[in-house]
């Protein structure tokens, strides 16, 4: 072992040693089925961190570069047979061997900067709003291309005018629902944000949005920057511990699933009052009110649109939920499924900044997945498949929108109030 | 040991210029990652090509050939004997990206496949024509077609079905020296000359190297009915299916699980059995007519019941049907829990002799203090004993119960392995099968096909 590797406080050794070598993983990686590299799959990756600490001259760069070809979408540790902790593997990997590049470093310094001080955030995400504007409008449905190249020119959905936050009303105090917007949710797709308030308070719940909330860190830790996204999540564990929720809530399961089971790699036993907390908001809707059954009642006869269902791998496999979208989905819509189940969407976050090729090829087939279903909307439950989604289905020349989950019951209890 | 060193350069110097750095590759990451399979064993081999045709192929293997430098195919490395392990370093051929199906013939009943086809990828491009691909491990998602030709992989369909090799019509395989080798035809039935291709299959990749599979394929089953029953006794299930078999009823799987079995499922919380069940039975009959299939389902549940049967459960849609494979499913995630480690076996015996097998499995595991976990295909009298290790003390008198359930198997007119194969886990156990005179006549053929031995080489013999 090298003499400068930082302390990883996870139990890496015997986590690396549960992996059987059976190749399960092999069936399960959405950039193996492009590339069919052994390295690009848990069992590779591990086996190749057990030989560098071991003492054998893997290059290090090699395992920075594999931390970054990573999708993260957790579909190999949720199936693994073994249950290798291929989660806190991959952090780890990141946490020894990422943020070496001079490009990562600059990206690392920007962001720690930035996501902590909201006013800054806010006017450079308005910054870009303006720029955006200006240049026009590619593919229709205001997808629009970021002046900055870095998702290698993809369309992007027009920045909100005001973020979620900036509208959050006052807070009244401790316990009820914790709203945590998510970077998405707040800049990008503030109905989300919106839809899943009323939901929540519709079905009775008590909803706060504090204005104090930080982005979850997800994005500093995909890059391998442990102290940065440190920073962050204590900055939101002080929120967490004076406000007291019953439940964390969050459009975006990629925070969700970060605020749950990510945040033990980085701030420890200090993440664990609320990890139970945190729930996807089908899980609070369908498992803690009767909002379904009320519902259920009052649905005979309405006109239902037909919706393909999109499972986002951080609800799926990192939050572990399934059926409870498709509950509320079936009551306000006409459901269908894809024909393959389950698969990435390929957007991964920084991954598709990266690789911006493979996230596509992985993108399109999936949009084709979906639009093979022939619905007239797609549903998802992830503000990061959304962008990724759509965009790739306007890139296909169709023209069918992507909403969240919320949105789509939300819209439906409105016409009922109606 | 200089001899061996200037071979290696000459091979690099030229396999490198004519496949190319990415087809040709000597960097550390990679080939650490070609060094394993689901054996856990361990060898760094000297290069790595992925070859994308033939051609690639019969280049690396008559440039092998000449600077006498061992050759392994791997397919996923997803094996459970080693057998895709460079024991001897030298190269591996992995053939990841030969993954093309090259023909679909409705009208032949016939699909022409690359070795690094996925059996699943391959299962589901013919069940959209509606043909079937019976063989099935329990790898099928993952594991190579290539692979699974060279292991002679069964699987949960035997009793009905049988294997790998009755499936396999036809190899484009590569010799040794870099020839290339056809053998048997798209025909149904071919009685020309010897039979090489059955030779070839589960020849664990020592005799030749595969490069194209003909395959057989049959009509896809329209209707599939699951059932499970569990049992108060250790020998229910296996009774059950004894009385199945011989009330001339053909299931395409019939699943025995044993008691140990089934408290490890159980508290891995997929499936849920009684308290007093010792052993369960999971039995899926196929067919194209839903009402012969009810029939059959009832003949089923009459035995099961008349063998004692606690619980007894039928399912014929899809979600049902996955509801009751659960509980199979979860015997490999759950048995991890249980202890770090695992021996796992797959002996196979006559049917009518399991029962007695695993009465004598378990007088073994009362000798040798070790849990021994039983689980298998009941209608083909495979076998899967998993001897639980918690210590590497452990280990040692692990090795010991398992020679000697070999030899109680092989008493029984049984076999070492029923489906993994011998490569390195059991090469050291063959001669408790195998006699001198028939050893002999393997090393014969071995040596005709492979006279310089770099294929594969230390598998199968010691």
């Amino acid at each position: 072992m090298t003499e400068s590797l930082p302390e990883i406080s996870f139990p890496l050794v015997e986590a690396l040693d549960r992996c059987a070598r059976c190749g399960q993983c092999r069936s399960l990686c959405p950039v193996f089925e492009r590339n069919l590299n052994e390295s690009d799959v848990a069992r590779g990756r591990i086996s190749l961190l057990q030989a560098f600490l071991e003492g054998q001259s893997i290059s290090e760069d090699k395992l920075g570069e594999l931390f970054y070809s990573c999708i993260k979408c957790y579909r190999c540790e949720a199936n693994c047979p073994s249950h290798v902790e291929y989660g806190p593997i991959i952090s780890s990997m990141g946490f020894l061997f990422g943020l070496k590049g001079s490009w990562v470093r600059l990206v690392s310094w920007m962001l720690r900067w930035i996501l902590p001080r909201r006013r800054l955030y806010d006017g450079i995400l308005c910054l870009a709003r303006w720029s955006q504007i200006m240049l026009p409008s590619q593919r229709g449905m205001s997808m629009r291309h970021l002046p900055i190249s870095l998702f290698h020119r993809k369309a992007m959905p027009a920045l909100a005018k005001v973020p979620a936050l900036r509208r959050a009303p006052e807070s009244e105090g401790r316990g009820g629902v914790l709203l945590f917007t998510g970077c998405l949710g707040n800049y990008v797709y503030p109905q989300t944000v919106r839809s899943t308030e009323s939901i929540l308070r519709s079905a009775g719940f008590r909803v706060e949005i504090p204005r104090q909330q930080l982005c979850c860190g997800m994005p500093l830790k995909a890059i391998g920057d442990k102290t940065g996204a440190r920073r962050l999540a204590e900055r939101n564990a002080d929120l967490f511990e004076s406000m007291r929720p019953d439940w964390i809530v969050s459009p975006c399961p990629t925070c969700a699933g970060h605020l749950k089971r990510g945040y033990v790699e980085l701030i420890g036993d200090r993440a664990m009052p609320w990890m139970d907390h945190v729930k996807d908001m089908s899980e609070l809707l369908v498992q803690e009110s009767d909002l379904l059954d009320r519902e259920a009642k009052a649905l005979s006869g309405t006109l239902k649109p037909r919706v393909v269902y999109h499972d986002p791998c951080h609800l799926l496999w990192v939050l572990r939920v399934r059926e409870e979208p498709r509950r509320l989905l079936q009551e306000v819509s006409v459901l269908l499924e894809t024909e393959q189940g389950p698969r990435c969407c390929g957007m991964g976050g920084i991954f598709s900044a990266l690789h911006p090729l493979l996230a596509s090829q992985i993108g399109s087939q999936r949009a084709n997945d979906l639009l093979s279903a022939n619905p007239e909307e797609v549903v998802t439950g992830c503000p990061g498949c959304m962008l990724q989604l759509q965009e790739r289905i306007l890139a296909s020349g169709h023209s069918i929108p992507v909403l969240h989950t919320s949105e789509v019951i939300a819209r439906h209890l409105d016409r009922q109030k109606r | 040991m200089m001899k061996s060193m200037t071979s290696l350069r000459d091979l690099r110097h030229i396999l490198r210029d004519v496949l190319g750095e990415d087809r040709f590759v000597e960097n550390l990451e990679e080939r650490l990652c070609a060094s394993y399979d689901a054996s856990r064993v361990s060898v760094l081999p000297d290069f790595v090509v992925y070859p994308r045709d033939t051609e690639d192929v019969c280049r690396v293997l008559g440039a092998c050939h000449e600077r006498n430098v061992c050759v392994t195919p791997r397919g996923a490395g997803s094996g459970l004997t080693g057998g895709a392990i460079p024991v001897r370093h030298g190269l591996v051929l992995d053939f990841s990206k030969m993954d093309r199906i090259l023909e679909i013939a409705s009208s032949d009943l016939v699909a022409v496949a690359q070795p690094g086809v996925v059996v699943s990828h391959l299962q589901r491009a013919v069940e959209k024509e509606g043909l079937f691909y019976p063989p099935d491990p329990a790898s099928s998602e993952f594991a190579s077609l290539g692979g699974t030709v060279a292991e002679c992989a069964g699987g949960l369909r035997g009793l009905k079905y049988g294997v790998t090799r009755d499936y396999i019509l036809g190899l484009e395989a590569v010799l040794a020296d870099g020839n290339i080798l056809r053998t048997g035809c798209r025909a149904l039935k071919s009685v020309t000359g010897y039979d090489l291709t059955r030779l070839f299959v589960g020849s664990e990749g020592t005799l030749a190297v595969f490069t194209e599979i003909t395959c057989k394929l049959l009509p896809l089953p329209s209707c599939i009915l699951t059932l499970l029953a569990s049992f108060p006794a250790i020998e229910g299930g296996l009774d059950a299916a004894s009385v199945v078999v011989a009330s001339r009823l053909l299931p395409r799987a019939l699943e025995y699980m044993d008691e140990r079995c089934i408290r490890c499922v159980d508290d891995y919380g997929d499936a849920h059995f009684p308290p007093e069940a010792k052993s369960c039975l999971l039995v899926e009959l196929d067919g194209f007519d839903e009402e012969s299939l009810v029939r059959d389902a009832k003949k089923v549940e009459r035995i099961c019941r008349d063998q004692g049967a606690l619980t007894l459960e039928r399912a014929v849609d899809t979600k049902a049907r996955d509801g009751l494979w659960a509980a199979r499913r979860a015997i490999s995630p759950s048995l991890y829990r249980m202890s770090a480690k695992k021996v796992n076996e797959d002996i196979c015996v006559p049917r009518s002799k399991m029962s007695k097998m695993i009465r004598e499995i378990q007088q073994i595991e009362r000798e040798m203090g070790l849990p021994i976990v039983n689980f298998g295909h009941a209608g083909d009298g495979n076998i899967h004993v998993n001897v639980m290790v918690d210590k590497e003390e452990e280990m040692p008198r692990a090795r010991d119960a398992v020679k000697r359930i070999f030899q109680r198997a092989v008493a029984l007119g049984g076999t070492l392995s029923g489906e993994h194969g011998i490569g390195l886990a059991k090469a050291s156990f063959l001669s408790i099968e195998v006699g001198e005179r028939e050893l002999e006549t393997m090393k014969n053929i071995k040596a005709l096909f492979d006279p310089t031995g770099i294929l594969n080489p230390g598998k199968i013999f010691v």
